[in-house]
């Protein structure tokens, strides 16, 4: 049986902030279906960590690997098709305001390549009901409440199917009950075979929902 | 649409089509400046007076020599007679009587084309003519052609330079109204590119709609433009033998390129510069 690789992989990786450091000798490995705490004080780089993930700061030291794409080796003209193998999730949700629930999906569908009707109509209702959103289909995201809000961005998030859902800070600017909810519906997600990397600085919510924790700290990553 | 998204929009047309405009009306005094630049030239007369004792056979000639060097717009031949009959009318006396003799010599009366009023091709033309047998005398208002001249090219330059720097200014309101409307989508521009979406995918909508902005600002400039050259003549009549069609043409052409160009330059260098720059800077 051949061993099971990897879908995050960092070797000896640094991460800069323009020409600050933020971290060094990151060496990180996260396995399918893994639900992993990434913690960490603000500014101790848990954010840059994802950025990096996610191709928005560029990769300059180190060897680093995710959903099949090499970092390292990144061309500026990967990273739009590097980030449809991720769902990314921001704290302050990062929705269209222009324009609705669905359009909000639709517009995350057509960007990425799904062309009929028909398929997306039903992949947009499929992740709206898993996020429990299916009543509010025409909603603006104004008349959502945060939680409503961050529901919808993991919605977005799960349309194609992520091999990685990296969720920065998710519950940051929700109340406890709502973040719990959150929570649940990310671990689920796991159970259901996605990997999961989560910045948080919320130890209540690793207590209630305990999984493997990682530690940005002192400008090193431990596990 | 969202209200707030329609009034940009509405804002965003209605001042590329105020710049256009203003463009548009400096294009149309431009085009009337130089239409009654040539106008004044070609009807300013020049005469060639005649020998008296030229042979009646020797004028067709002379007018054929004289066509041939594509000067002339207009040449017409006034005898003797007719000099005096048009002289008496002017005066109102018959001064032939008054006089016992009619003192006045048969002439060409010409009026140049108007790329033969330039005080160079005119010297040229007068040296022609004079030199034709059969000619006694060329006379002109050479001052009031070389005024003439000097005037138009003052106010063609001064009237090109304020176009010029008209044009940059409209460049820089386009420039500037699409940027503030871009400006309020900068996150979104951020998070179409945060979920997966291509560059050219995030900048196709705002470039249509900045093609749509361009036309529909032509559209309003070019109406409100038509209706001030349809309603000028009521209140200036002669002006409409100024109006040139073709001309009128190119500037709406050249208006509508403008107005187009401009602005999907605009929308794609601000999406561009949203898309280039890191979250944290855009707050």
């Amino acid at each position: 049986m051949s061993e099971i690789q990897p879908i995050i992989k960092l070797e000896e990786v640094s991460v800069f902030q323009q020409n600050n450091l933020i971290l060094s000798e990151v060496n990180l490995q996260i396995y399918p279906s893994e639900f992993v705490y990434l913690i960490g004080t603000t500014g101790s780089g848990k954010s840059s960590l994802l950025k990096t993930l996610y191709g928005d700061l560029k990769l300059e030291r180190g060897k680093g690997y995710i959903a099949g794409y090499h970092l390292h080796d990144l061309q500026k003209k990967d990273i739009p098709f590097l980030r449809r193998k991720l769902g990314i999730v921001f704290q302050d949700f990062q929705l269209l305001f222009d324009r609705n629930v669905a359009e909000n999906l639709f517009f995350v569908l057509n960007a990425t390549g799904w062309t009929n009707q028909d398929e997306k109509a039903a992949r947009a209702e499929e992740v709206l009901s898993l996020v429990g959103l299916s009543t509010k289909l025409h909603k603006m995201p104004y008349e959502l409440s945060g939680g409503e809000q961050q529901r919808l961005s993991i919605a977005r998030a799960l349309l194609n199917k992520p091999e990685v859902i990296l969720a920065d800070e998710p519950t940051g600017n929700l109340d406890p009950k709502t973040s719990d909810d959150i929570l649940s519906l990310l671990h689920q997600l796991s159970s259901d075979g996605n990997t999961v990397l989560m910045a948080t600085h919320d130890y209540r919510l690793i207590e209630k929902f305990p999984a493997k924790v990682i530690r940005c700290q002192q400008g090193h990553v431990i596990e | 649409m969202k209200p707030k998204k329609k009034h940009s929009y509405l804002s965003a047309i209605l001042s590329i089509s105020m710049v256009l405009l203003m463009l548009g009306l400096l294009g149309v005094l431009l085009i009337q400046s130089s239409k009654l630049s040539t106008y004044i030239r070609e009807n300013m007369v020049v005469q060639v007076f005649l020998n008296e004792s030229l042979a009646k056979e020797e004028i067709p000639l002379i007018q054929q020599k004289i066509m041939s060097e594509d000067i002339a717009r207009d040449i017409k031949f006034v005898s003797k007679e007719q000099a005096a009959a048009e002289f008496s009318q002017e005066i109102g006396q018959d001064f032939i009587s008054f006089l016992g003799f009619n003192p006045l010599i048969p002439s060409f009366q010409i009026k140049l084309k108007a790329n033969a009023t330039s005080i160079e091709e005119l010297n040229k033309a007068e040296a022609f003519l004079k030199q034709l047998p059969g000619v006694s005398e060329v006379a002109f208002q050479k001052s009031v052609f070389e005024q003439a001249s000097s005037n138009m090219k003052s106010i063609g330059m001064v009237l090109v330079s304020l176009s010029l720097l008209f044009a940059l200014i409209s460049a820089v309101l386009i420039n500037n109204t699409v940027r503030l409307n871009l400006y309020a989508q900068r996150f979104a521009i951020k998070s179409m590119q945060l979920v997966g979406a291509t560059n050219w995918f995030i900048i196709k909508p705002f470039v249509w709609s900045s093609i749509k902005n361009g036309f529909l600002g032509w559209v309003i400039s070019l109406a409100i433009l038509l209706s001030l050259l349809n309603a000028l003549p009521y209140w200036i009549p002669e002006i409409e033998q100024l109006y040139d069609g073709p001309l009128y043409f190119g500037l709406f052409a050249a208006l509508l390129i403008l107005g187009i160009g401009m602005s999907v330059m605009s929308s794609w260098t601000s999406t561009n510069r949203y898309l280039n720059t890191k979250i944290e800077d855009l707050y």
